[in-house]
This record gives structure tokens, sequence and C-alpha cells, in this order.
């Protein structure tokens, strides 16, 4: 049931109470730093992107700068930057960025929890900050994209080349992207949808 | 686990503490001499909107461990409503067709 905007509506006394709650879904985008995640979040979100700080203890153990061991708990805070789009049967999806720093992997739990799926951004010149994301949702089994992402719309590499050095398996989709772009943001998001569906569908089928 | 002196020294939250980032609150009263600084704070900006545990966050300027503790609160006291919740205990699933939904929405803009 859909209501025209009340702009010229008589103004009223009370606010329904009822107003119905937005659907809430997430997908999460991660990538090493600086690959373009909050670019990627922003080119499609409604809102200017956000930054939310979540703190937390690390319980650290290695080797300080004095060449001793060091087994300390320390207060760290990372920075998350996420966006919102509305979608029409008033559904929100939030696209949530990870912290782009390895050593916070053990915090993609919380963002990834009841997510859709992923978007892994991929700069070509610096693949090997990808590793940790591709590892980390393949060995959870959430489904993913991996997006190499063309600076200046120029494809430097053959998607193949990148599956191969990433060693991104086949059932994964990679494809090119552009995080300025919202047309080539959209087209990443979709394919993580529709990879989701097919996992659901599969799921729903019942084993032999 | 996440001490802080916001929240009186209470780290972890029988409601709170695993709220979704997403999860959507929605103040049901109006902030009263009672309420702490920080409670009046989400009360006003969740009045007569919903706004995600990590939009709080990102608004107010708090750490989302401390928005989360504190809307758990709120939740206890019955002064917001918070919606999107995902069951702790079982892997949350979504439904094919909030799928189908979402893809039609984005493929639509």
């Amino acid at each position: 049931m859909a209501f025209p905007p009340s702009d010229l509506a008589a103004p009223v006394a009370e606010v329904p109470e009822q107003v119905v709650a937005p659907t809430v879904v997430k997908i999460v985008v991660a990538g090493g730093f600086a690959v373009g995640k909050t670019t990627f979040i922003g080119s499609i979100s409604d809102i200017e992107p956000l930054s939310t700080e979540a703190a937390m203890t690390e319980h650290s153990l290695g080797v300080d700068d004095a060449g001793g061991v060091s087994d300390r708990k320390t207060t760290t805070t990372v920075a998350m930057d996420f966006g919102r789009i509305g979608l029409p049967g008033n559904l929100w999806l939030y696209l949530f960025g990870t912290p782009g720093q390895d050593r916070f992997l053990f915090m993609w739990d919380d963002l990834v929890l009841g997510a859709i799926g992923a978007v892994v951004l991929v700069d070509t010149d610096r693949l090997e900050q990808c590793f940790p994301a591709v590892d980390y949702f393949e060995s959870r089994g959430i489904p993913f994209v991996v997006a190499v992402n063309c600076f200046d719309g120029v494809a430097k590499h053959h998607l193949e080349d990148v599956r191969e050095a990433l060693q991104v398996p086949p059932h994964v989709p990679l494809l090119y992207t552009d995080a300025r772009s919202r047309a080539a943001t959209k087209q990443a998001l979709v394919n993580v949808v529709r990879l989701a569906m097919e996992r659901a569908k599969a799921e729903a089928q019942p084993v032999g | 686990m996440r001490p802080y002196a916001l929240t009186r020294g209470r780290t972890r939250h029988a409601n709170g503490a695993s709220l979704p980032l997403e999860a959507l609150v929605q103040a049901v009263a109006r902030p009263s001499v009672s309420d702490t600084p920080e409670q009046r704070r989400i009360l006003e900006l969740c009045a007569d909107k919903f706004e995600s545990v990590a939009e709080i966050g990102a608004h107010l300027k708090l750490p989302v461990g401390v928005v989360r503790i504190v809307v758990g609160d709120l939740m206890e006291s019955g002064q917001v409503r918070v919606h999107g919740l995902t069951s702790p205990s079982s892997s949350p699933s979504i439904s094919l067709s909030v799928l189908e939904s979402v893809l039609d929405g984005i493929s639509s803009l």
C-alpha cells in the first residue's frame, strides 16, 4: 500500500504510530587499503558515506620495536565507512566497507553476519592486498564477487590473468568495475545479489 | 570486552551487545530528565524516523559498542523499538523473495 507524498496534506496532529519499518539488508564491500571502497559506496548511496567507529580491545602478541616479546592489550579504534540505498518496497540496502587493514579481519564477522554477500574490490597494481578478503569470504561460504577497479576506465589486465593470480575459484564471478561509476557499481551489486539467489535456490533443493 | 565510562562500566548487555549494525532504531518515547545524555541524544535522533545502529554512531560520534549498549538499555525500558534483529543462535538467511526485491530494486536504479 503506497501513499502519495503528503506535502499538501492538512497538518497532522498525531503522527501515526505504525509506520512500517523498512526491511534492512546489507552487502559488504571489502578490499585493501585505499582501493576505492568508500568511492564505490558513495557512487550509489543515497546518503553521503558516513563513518562510524568501532573501538575494540586487541590482544596482541608480538615482537616490539625494542626486540622484546610483548603481550599486551591495546584499544584500537577502527573506522568503517558505509552508505545506504532506499529501494522500492520499503527496502533499505546498506553497504558496509570493511576496515582497510588485514589485522582487523576478526571484526568482519560482525559486519558479515546476515549480509547478502560481498564485493571484493581489487586494484591490479596491489593484487596481494585482497588475498585476505578472498580467503575470508571463501572460507566462510559467503557469496562474493571480485571486482577489478579500473582507474581511468582502463583495464590493465585480463580478468582470467587476475583470476589465476588471485587463485579465485571458477565459481566466483570476476568483473571489471569503476568505483566512481554508479552504473558500474550497480552492476557489481546486481552480480552479488544474483549469486546469493543462485546459492539460496541451490540450498533449497532437496539433497538426493 | 569493551569498557566504557559512558555505559557506567557495563561491558555487555543482554539486548544490546549483539545488535546488528544495520538494525533500525525507532524512538517511541520522548527523552526525559531521568535519561542519560547519550540516551537523550539517541531518543532525539530517532524521533519520528528510523536510524540504524551504524548511523547513530556516525551522527552522534559514538563508537558502535557504546551505541549498542545504550540502545539495549532503551529497548529494555521500552523507550525504543528495534527492527531488523537477526537471531543470534541461527545463522540468518535472507528469503528468496527479499533477494528478488533487492535485485529488482538495484536493477531499476
